[in-house]
């Protein structure tokens, strides 16, 4: 080895170091059976699967409908949210119309206003209509969609807008030329060029309403009905020493997809990270 | 293009209108079940949707907003509204005492100016009516004394006027027709409001379907000065216009419960001008830029050094990358739980790996720095994968022109990439410090804002950001006060509304085309 | 116009579609109106089981339980609660009556000769804010000393200090991680404050001298020094107060305080315990611990959506009664409030509560929820253990330092009780 290549190794591996040592922390103390959070080697001891069965077997830790629960909630997010963020962003970034600059920046204002001080202005909101719809009220998974909606054009318009502008343009005029309206243009030409990246965006909201819970902390109080963002966050601030097991073996199952997705998918999504930097 | 001939005129038409005309029916049975409530605003916003969805998909209106339409309908209603709220509630005297409208504090406070007598007289109380009016057969539980009362007056009835159930309670008498419990149920808000005079000034009221008690009315509300008097304490009790009825000879002496009141902005005021509320704020803003500047700082150097470090063509490249932005793709609030167990003083490993009893979130330092170094686990990937795009974008001929002027790699990177890579990235790094500046999550998850050094008057946690702070005075236990929250969140707004604002026409992305 | 037509076309249908869904919400026949009733995670399940669809306590109404999944989630849908979707009646813990009766969302309670009688002094003035009551109280929320019988042995230790020289004399052969554990933190450590001479606020008989602050007695500051400190003025570590509930089921610490709530658990983790009243500095002193009310509260809203007087007939009539009481306390544990169903009790465990209840002071809520001074008593406390236990901070400086906040506290709420 040069050893003018010597220190990146060293600086990759320190960071290694860094970045393992939590997640090595949790999937040994998933399968510690004492539960416990104290480990004072890094030696695995008393392996076995019953932080695992716990979260199984507990009435009072029902893993299996929190995990449903965000898995219906995050995928119909992502879904809707896409095609949402889609309509928007190929109006803002295809059209001339009067507003656009402001609506575009209204938007960006939207975002960066500190909305979870809304909570009490929602909360009130959907107590009324969950008094006539309680389907989509308060404390139902349909109500938290809505509002995890309202808030997927100000995300989604922005991010997809930046790619939507790499289309070339010709496209959409040699299709005009045929006799296409703007809506054949739009769900003919435009949506399956775009569909990478659409993809892409489904999953950061995919992966943004999976690690959402101070929204659906406030909003899903009974425990058949939380997400397991919301679900763990609870069980594990109850008893800190106690439940610690479960709580990792817990993270672990729930991590784990998303981290597969993630890094099989890793150049799209890089792809979507850099092209913000590069079209500064 | 022949795969468009399929989705023109007839058939289009014909599947617009389908769609429209099933959110329309979805739209007016909802608009119905809401009024069958009487949920007016509901019924309201409803109708207004309903009508709007029509306007824009069947007028002839601009083609835009066909396109923006659902999501901006979606964005008013359940993210615009609240935040219009937010902004009018940060000029209200809202908290714990002050929440409820001024027509019901009155009613509450007429109801709390309802004394019962020395002895707590209460009666058994079955409710009837007498010639077409309520009216009640009461019996008191001590002095087993039976009286009928209606409104206008209440006798008492020797033995022979009435009849005793096998309770010992009065339940017939000539001319009282009993009421059943359905009845009594239908006519519960009329019922509760009933009063049976007793001829002393005190009444009978039914506190439930059978019981009444003796009350005097303590306090009485004139409506034309809008006052309150205290009848037996003689005080009278006037709108101070922060929302409570102040005594007119002591102003500090007011009734509780108050009302949401509109006070001229006053929480700004109290903000600046009260020094319990102004200093702790001050102290939470200057860290809460210190920790965004920093941490961005941070996360950027060691992800723009480890994007240096994997730029060359290295063995295992892949893998070194793969397993170092894991930290971006494991949800933030399990890692940072898991961090919060790892720095547990008792139980967590990173005083159990070193031997060590640190109590790491007892201590403002410490509890500072476990917070930066958790972000930087959590952000360093990120900043990595920007700084790699960025050095992509840096065209090659710039790095090699250099070297044939005579540059050092060193100085290649510092006068020439380092430069234009904060150019390139600046607006990633503002909006990072904007995210970071209201990094809830991680604070509230890693150290809840503390430790808060009580003994020495601070109410504000060492590690608190303003968005941590904010949530604590809005919905913070027994003692909350939403306007003042809604104040101090207003001027982050203005912070970060106008630091992205700034970015954002910086970089020229809207001036495009 | 093609397009004009297939609109009017498809308003048309879509009246059509709709006036077809209507038909469904618009048969629907005179239902009784419902009392709706909110509880925490704890008590929801067993009122489920007791008055769920209830329609004889109150004749005319139905009774509708609805539950949180923890006290926190039901304090703080609480806070937000408007009529539109608020409940008819609460149950929670009795520092909600003053913030109830503060805020106007709970409508004072006038209580009939019989149940005044009934309840005692203690529980309607944990009820009460600025004179007027605002609820009846259901059950008593304390707690117990409890110490490990094959560790100590049968019976209870007499002093204070016999602990502490127990502890000090095994602490390496059985391997104590603490000797005193209080399992509720500042809150459940009370009867130590009070056992070593301190406490919050001193008190004559049944009067309370709110002027007064105990916390920073020159006896509590003393016998801390000797008791609970090593000759290094750091903690000799018998007490502990945060999360060594775990290390009392293991047997690592020998004594504690809790209450019925952890019965089960302690049991279950096979620890045979007895339960009494913390020994004080003498012979046949105690501490006292704190004791707290839950209680039933009738809203503001229920008039509003009238059922004022069911929910008031509901909650005097039923969760104020000795059966209604009776049937809770045998499915909670925890000792009624209602004197006539406290005499019923037969459990033991219950029974053993009960009875160091009778020792305990009452936690008067606005007095040690008031933060007038900066913060409540309870943060103060937390404050005063770290820097104490945890830090090795000086013992006096650091209790006259809580005491001069706590005396603004506690002068402040005097003014509103």
């Amino acid at each position: 080895m040069k050893t003018k290549n010597l220190w990146r190794h060293a600086y990759i591996w320190v960071l290694i170091v860094f970045t393992l040592f939590p997640i090595y922390v949790v999937i040994e103390s998933s399968f510690n059976s004492t539960g416990s959070l104290a480990s004072s080697s890094l030696i695995p001891s008393n392996l076995s699967w019953v932080n695992y069965k716990a979260l199984f077997n507990n009435p009072a830790v029902p893993y299996t409908t929190w995990i449903r629960n965000s898995l219906i909630i995050a995928t119909a997010n992502a879904i809707i949210s896409v095609f949402i963020g889609a309509a928007s962003a190929f109006a803002f970034s295809r059209m001339r119309f009067k507003g656009r600059k402001a609506g575009l920046q209204t938007l960006l204002l939207i975002q960066v206003f500190p909305s979870f001080l809304a909570l009490a202005a929602i909360y009130v909101m959907m107590e009324r209509v969950y008094t006539v719809f309680p389907s989509i009220g308060l404390g139902s998974l349909g109500g938290l969609l809505l509002i995890y909606l309202g808030g997927s054009m100000g995300v989604n318009a922005w991010l997809l807008k930046g790619y939507i502008d790499t289309i070339p343009m010709e496209l959409d005029e040699a299709a005009r030329i045929d006799g296409a309206s703007t809506v054949q243009v739009y769900w003919l030409i435009f949506f399956p060029l775009a569909a990478p990246v659409l993809a892409v965006t489904a999953l950061l909201s995919f992966i943004g309403t999976f690690n959402e819970f101070v929204l659906a902390s406030l909003f899903l109080q009974d425990i058949n009905r939380r997400t397991v963002a919301v679900g763990l966050q609870q069980f594990v601030g109850a008893q800190f020493g106690q439940n610690w097991g479960p709580f990792a073996a817990g993270s672990l199952l729930a991590a784990i997809p998303l981290v597969i997705v993630f890094l099989s998918l890793q150049r799209f999504i890089i792809g979507g990270l850099t092209q913000g930097a590069t079209k500064g | 293009m022949n795969r468009l001939a399929g989705f023109t005129g007839l058939p289009a038409q014909i599947f617009k209108i389908s769609f429209v005309a099933i959110v329309d029916a979805v739209l007016i049975s909802m608009f119905f079940a809401s009024t069958h409530k009487h949920a007016t605003p509901l019924a309201a916003v409803i109708a207004a949707v309903l009508i709007a969805t029509n306007f824009v998909y069947f007028a002839k209106f601009t083609l835009p907003f066909k396109f923006l339409f659902p999501g901006l309908v979606l964005l008013v209603v359940f993210v615009v509204v609240p935040i219009l709220y937010t902004v009018s509630m940060s000029a209200f005297n809202y908290k714990t005492g002050n929440e409820i409208s001024k027509g019901q504090a009155i009613t509450q406070l007429l109801q709390t100016g309802l004394a019962p007598d020395a002895a707590n007289t209460t009666y058994d109380m079955i409710l009837g009516k007498k010639d077409g009016n309520y009216a009640a057969l009461l019996t008191d539980q001590v002095t087993h004394d039976v009286f009928i009362g209606t409104e206008k007056g209440t006798t008492k009835l020797v033995a022979g006027q009435f009849k005793m159930n096998t309770y010992g309670i009065a339940d017939t008498a000539p001319g009282f027709h009993a009421l059943t419990p359905e009845e009594t149920a239908g006519a519960d808000s009329l019922i509760s409001t009933l009063k049976f005079p007793l001829g002393d000034g005190s009444f009978a009221a039914p506190q439930s379907a059978d019981v009444a008690v003796r009350l005097t009315q303590s306090f009485v509300y004139d409506k034309a000065t809008d006052t309150l008097k205290n009848v037996s304490l003689g005080k009278t009790y006037k709108d101070n216009h922060d929302g409570n009825y102040a005594n007119i000879a002591d102003k500090t002496d007011k009734l509780l419960p108050g009302w949401r009141a509109f006070n001229n902005f006053g929480n700004y005021i109290h903000l600046f001008s009260d020094s319990t509320v102004r200093g702790p704020f001050i102290g939470v803003f200057i860290w809460t830029v210190s920790f965004a500047f920093i941490t961005v700082v941070m996360m950027f150097g060691v992800g723009f050094l480890l994007a240096l470090a994997l730029d060359k063509k290295l063995a295992l490249r892949r893998f070194y990358r793969s397993i170092l932005i894991l930290p971006y793709a494991i949800p933030s609030f399990m890692s940072i739980l898991i961090w919060n167990g790892l720095f547990n003083r008792q139980f967590g490993a990173i005083n159990g790996l070193f031997h060590t009893n640190i109590d790491w979130f007892n201590s403002p330092w410490l509890a500072k720095g476990v917070i930066l170094l958790v972000n930087l686990w959590l952000g360093f990937p990120y900043f990595y994968l920007i700084s790699t795009g960025a050095l992509q974008a840096i065209p090659a001929e710039l790095e090699e022109a250099a070297s044939i002027d005579g540059a050092k790699p060193r100085q290649i990177l510092r006068l020439i990439k380092l430069p234009l890579m904060l150019q390139i990235l600046s607006p990633l790094l503002i909006s990072s410090f904007a995210f970071n500046f209201n990094n809830f999550n991680l604070i509230y998850l890693l150290t809840g804002g503390g430790p808060t050094d009580v003994l020495h008057g601070k109410t504000a946690g060492a590690t608190d950001i303003l968005i941590t702070y904010t949530y604590k005075t809005a919905f913070g236990s027994n003692e909350q006060n939403l306007g003042l929250a809604c104040a101090i969140s207003m001027i982050m707004f203005f912070i970060v509304g106008s630091l992205s604002i700034w970015s954002l026409r910086r970089s020229k992305v809207l001036d495009g085309f | 116009m093609m397009k004009k037509r297939f609109g009017s076309v498809s308003v048309i249908a879509a009246v059509a579609l709709a006036a077809s869904a209507l038909l469904v919400p618009s048969a629907h026949a005179a239902t009784k109106k419902t009392i709706v009733v909110w509880a925490d995670e704890q008590r929801g399940p067993q009122l489920k089981t007791l008055i769920d669809g209830n329609t004889t306590i109150a004749p005319g109404y139905v009774i509708q339980v609805k539950f949180f999944s923890a006290l926190t989630a039901l304090q703080g849908a609480w806070d937000k609660a408007t009529a539109a979707g608020g409940p008819d009646v609460m149950t929670g813990p009795a520092g909600m009556a003053a913030q109830g009766g503060k805020s106007g969302k709970f409508v004072p309670l006038p209580y009939g000769g019989i149940l005044k009688s009934q309840i005692p002094a203690a529980g309607i003035s944990a009820m009460s804010f600025q004179r007027k009551i605002y609820g009846v109280p259901l059950d008593v929320d304390t707690t117990a000393f409890i110490w490990n019988k094959a560790l100590y042995g049968a019976s209870a230790p007499t002093t204070f200090k016999a602990m502490v020289d127990y502890y000090n004399a095994n602490k390496v052969a059985k391997g104590f991680t603490g000797g005193f554990c209080a399992f509720e933190g500042t809150w459940g450590s009370q009867p130590v404050l009070t056992a070593l001479g301190g406490g919050a606020w001193a008190s004559k008989g049944s009067n309370a001298n709110y002027t007064q602050v105990l916390l920073n007695s020159a006896a509590l500051k003393s016998n801390i020094k000797s008791l609970l400190l090593g000759a290094d003025g750091k903690s000799n570590g018998f007490f502990q107060w945060d999360g060594c509930g775990d290390a009392f089921k293991a047997g690592k610490i020998p004594f504690g305080n809790t209450g019925a709530w952890n019965f089960d658990g302690i049991t279950k983790a096979g620890v045979g315990f007895g339960i009494g009243a913390t020994p004080g500095l003498v012979a046949g002193s105690h501490g006292a611990q704190w004791v707290n009310y839950s209680g039933a509260y009738v809203t503001s809203f229920a008039s509003t959506h009238g059922v004022d007087l069911g929910a008031k007939k509901l909650v005097m009539g039923w969760f104020a009664s000795p059966e209604g009481q009776t049937a809770m306390s045998k499915l909670s544990g925890r000792p009624a409030a209602n004197k006539v169903a406290a005499a019923q009790i037969t459990d033991a465990s219950t029974l053993g509560v009960a009875t160091a209840a009778l020792t305990g002071t009452p936690q008067v809520s606005p007095v040690l929820d008031d933060k007038a001074g900066g913060s409540n008593w309870y943060d103060v406390l937390g404050s005063v253990y770290t820097d104490i236990f945890t830090k090795g901070k000086d013992v006096s400086t650091t209790l006259d330092a809580a005491a001069a906040i706590l005396s603004k506290n506690f002068a402040d709420a005097a003014t509103n009780l």
